[in-house]
């Protein structure tokens, strides 16, 4: 196991090189730089062109490419994202507060999304082409075909005051005045107002989630392994969960991984509409703001999550199906 | 396949060659079901709906004769003689008695035409506006009719795009293997670790005027790995295959196993998530925006429409401008997802 971890960590400095490389090329490729802004050299005249000069220098703009992609990747080894452009703070201390918010939002919505979809795939599966079965299936498709934009300004519009309802806070984490109150009390306002957030975030996953496991489910049933369950007489409940599913469930421990990236992307429209201090909201304010510090972090962050997550399905999954470990490194 | 189980003895079915029943089976298979002939079918209306939206909401009528002087199609030609006017002031001014006359298209507003006749705004649906006003008082059924052709375009141009990349590289690496097959597998590996919306808006943030044509080529720049891999794997399983190896062994050269034998056979599943991917294209699409980051102002689209929904949820909530886009945006891409779903069960031997 261990020489496999290993073996999975050396993997990943090439991809993780892969991706500061890409971040740092999306950056510093595009045309111009923070002194554009200030305006042509005319403009500016000979005074202004020298203090444009002086800034390239100080910021390190008028080295070569390959040097500045070392300085940057060395700063990074040490957590120093540099200086948000927007409010001057540094940018670890603003990853520091969103990303709590974030984790808990992806957590809850992996959350919802497995819990959901396990017993709605096993449902299908357990009776191919019935109605139920039919009905199922229409209706995971139609839940991944809906914009989980759409459905946050409809659930925002209908369910939290305004013209219809008001059952849900449309804004927010807690509610005012929540910072006084006891623990259970604060933990249930923060679930009344993330309600909302995380089925929106989650439910396009729970879709995929079970359709999945419906295919998995399918193909466990097919093996020979259920047909000796059955011809013993085990109950059709004990040859679904007990026998199927838990063949079924180990592709699915893939998609753990890959759901990281979808969850951050999703983010970044709930935590926008429901106005949600994550990362989504952070890196979407820093893209229309263009600071590029920001943009850099929370994308290098997003994809090191991301990173570990398919790390952590890995191992999770050669710890399952123990064929993986004695192969070669995917 | 055949009667006689001799004949079929005789001849052996050739996996390197699409056989013509093969096809007409998946084809056959895949219209058992209705509820896949109606989804083509609400593809193809779309699609001739993002065509002609011209003739179907425009300012100016489809024919008319003007102070005894016919105009035909004046929506696509916009003469001279026309230009200051649209359906509703053209109609005013129309000489009855000389034997002036008209036809306007069912919608009669063009997307960017506003109405200055209304009180309220956003105006809700009737006043002569089927579907409402936005708060500028511009029509949303001419917006809805006018937003199919991002939308579909987008979502057709970009999934050609990435399917195209994804196919070169995903052959090259899996039938080549070797460097170049690290290169492209750590490729993939990296672009599948950003988070998809992400990665396209920090792209578009740096594009200075983003427009309809950069969706495109961002969308088919970031979206090929998932079609790489795909192609990657169905090429290290077919490679070892006895028609591949038969085809090696009476000389053929990599390019021809390549092009008659490996693609033809990955290009099933690769059918498949190329029609699940436009639904995913025009999800992104509409998304990017809602976000303020998709086709620039004025253009029409879905996302658009949406992003003023949000903002008037604060007021009065204009519900019409909410709930007629987000249909739009759902059924196109339920359709495309219900003909990908389709197509994957009609492929699939195992499915009954």
């Amino acid at each position: 196991m261990a020489s496999y971890l290993a073996r999975r960590l050396l993997w990943m400095i090439p991809t993780f090189l892969g991706i500061t490389l890409v971040t740092f090329a999306l950056i510093h490729l595009a045309p111009g730089d923070p002194t554009s802004a200030l305006g042509s050299p005319e403009q500016l005249g000979t005074g202004g062109q020298a203090a444009a000069r002086a800034f390239r220098e100080a910021m390190g703009l008028d080295q070569p490419l390959p040097q500045r992609y070392l300085r940057w990747l060395t700063k990074l080894a040490r957590a120093d994202f540099g200086l948000s452009s927007y409010d001057q703070r540094p940018v670890l201390d603003k990853l520091a507060e969103a990303l709590p918010t974030t984790l808990l939002l992806s957590s809850l919505g992996l959350l919802f999304s497995f819990a959901l979809a396990i017993p709605l795939g096993v449902a299908g599966a357990g009776r191919k082409g019935s109605l139920l079965d039919q009905g199922l299936s229409a209706g995971l498709l139609g839940l991944y075909s809906l914009p989980s934009f759409w459905i946050a300004i409809l659930l925002v519009m209908v369910l939290t005051g305004g013209r219809f309802l008001a059952w849900f806070p449309a804004q927010g984490l807690r509610s005012p005045g929540a910072e006084e109150w006891g623990l259970i009390r604060r933990g249930l306002d923060l679930a009344w107002h993330l309600t909302l957030p995380v089925f929106c975030l989650g439910y396009a996953q729970l879709a995929l989630v079970a359709r999945h496991l419906r295919s998995g489910m399918l193909e466990a049933l097919r093996q020979d392994y259920v047909l000796m369950a059955r011809a013993k007489g085990l109950s059709e409940g004990a040859v679904l969960y007990r026998h199927a599913l838990r063949n079924a469930l180990v592709p699915l421990v893939t998609l753990l991984g890959l759901s990281v990236p979808t969850l951050v992307g999703g983010s970044v429209i709930v935590e926008q509409v429901f106005g949600l201090p994550g990362m989504g909201r952070l890196g979407f304010q820093a893209i229309a703001t263009r600071d590029y510090n920001t943009v850099m972090a929370v994308t290098t962050l997003a994809a090191l999550l991301t990173m570990a997550g398919v790390l952590l399905s890995d191992l999770l999954y050669s710890m399952v199906d123990p064929r993986i470990r004695r192969g070669s490194a995917p | 396949m055949s009667a006689s189980p001799t004949a079929a003895a005789l001849t052996p079915e050739m996996p390197g060659q699409v056989s013509l029943e093969g096809t007409r089976s998946t084809w056959s298979s895949f219209c058992v079901r209705r509820s896949n002939r109606l989804a083509l079918a609400v593809i193809a209306a779309l699609g001739m709906l993002a065509l002609v939206a011209d003739m179907l909401a425009s300012d100016k009528p489809l024919l008319v004769r003007y102070h005894g002087q016919l105009f035909v199609l004046p929506n696509l030609t916009n003469p001279a003689a026309l230009r200051e006017l649209d359906n509703q002031s053209l109609r005013e001014d129309l000489d009855s008695a000389g034997g002036d006359w008209m036809i306007a298209p069912p919608v009669p507003y063009g997307p960017y035409r506003i109405d200055l006749s209304l009180e309220q705004l956003p105006s809700p649906p009737g006043n002569g506006h089927l579907l409402g006003t936005d708060e500028t008082g511009r029509d949303v059924l001419a917006r809805l009719i006018h937003g199919a052709r991002v939308s579909l375009s987008v979502g057709l141009v970009a999934v050609a795009l990435y399917v195209l990349i994804g196919i070169a590289l995903g052959a090259l690496a899996g039938y080549f293997g070797g460097p170049i097959d690290w290169l492209v597998s750590r490729a993939i590996e990296v672009m599948l670790s950003f988070p998809t919306l992400f990665l396209l808006l920090a792209i578009l943030a740096m594009v200075e005027r983003p427009s309809v044509g950069h969706l495109m080529v961002v969308l088919g720049l970031t979206r090929w790995p998932a079609v790489a891999r795909l192609v990657r794997g169905e090429m290290l399983r077919l490679k070892p295959m006895g028609f591949v190896q038969a085809s090696r062994a009476l000389g053929a050269s990599d390019w021809h196993i390549l092009w008659r034998h490996l693609l033809p056979n990955a290009m099933g599943p690769v059918l498949v998530m190329a029609t699940f991917g436009v639904a995913g294209a025009v999800l992104l699409e509409s998304a990017l925006s809602f976000l303020g980051f998709g086709a620039p102002p004025p253009v029409a689209s879905w996302g658009e429409i949406l992003t003023e929904a949000h903002r008037q949820l604060a007021g009065a909530g204009a519900w019409w401008l909410a709930v007629f886009p987000g249909l739009a945006i759902f059924a196109t891409a339920m359709a495309y997802n219900v003909v990908g779903e389709g197509l994957r069960e009609a492929m699939d031997p195992r499915e009954g």
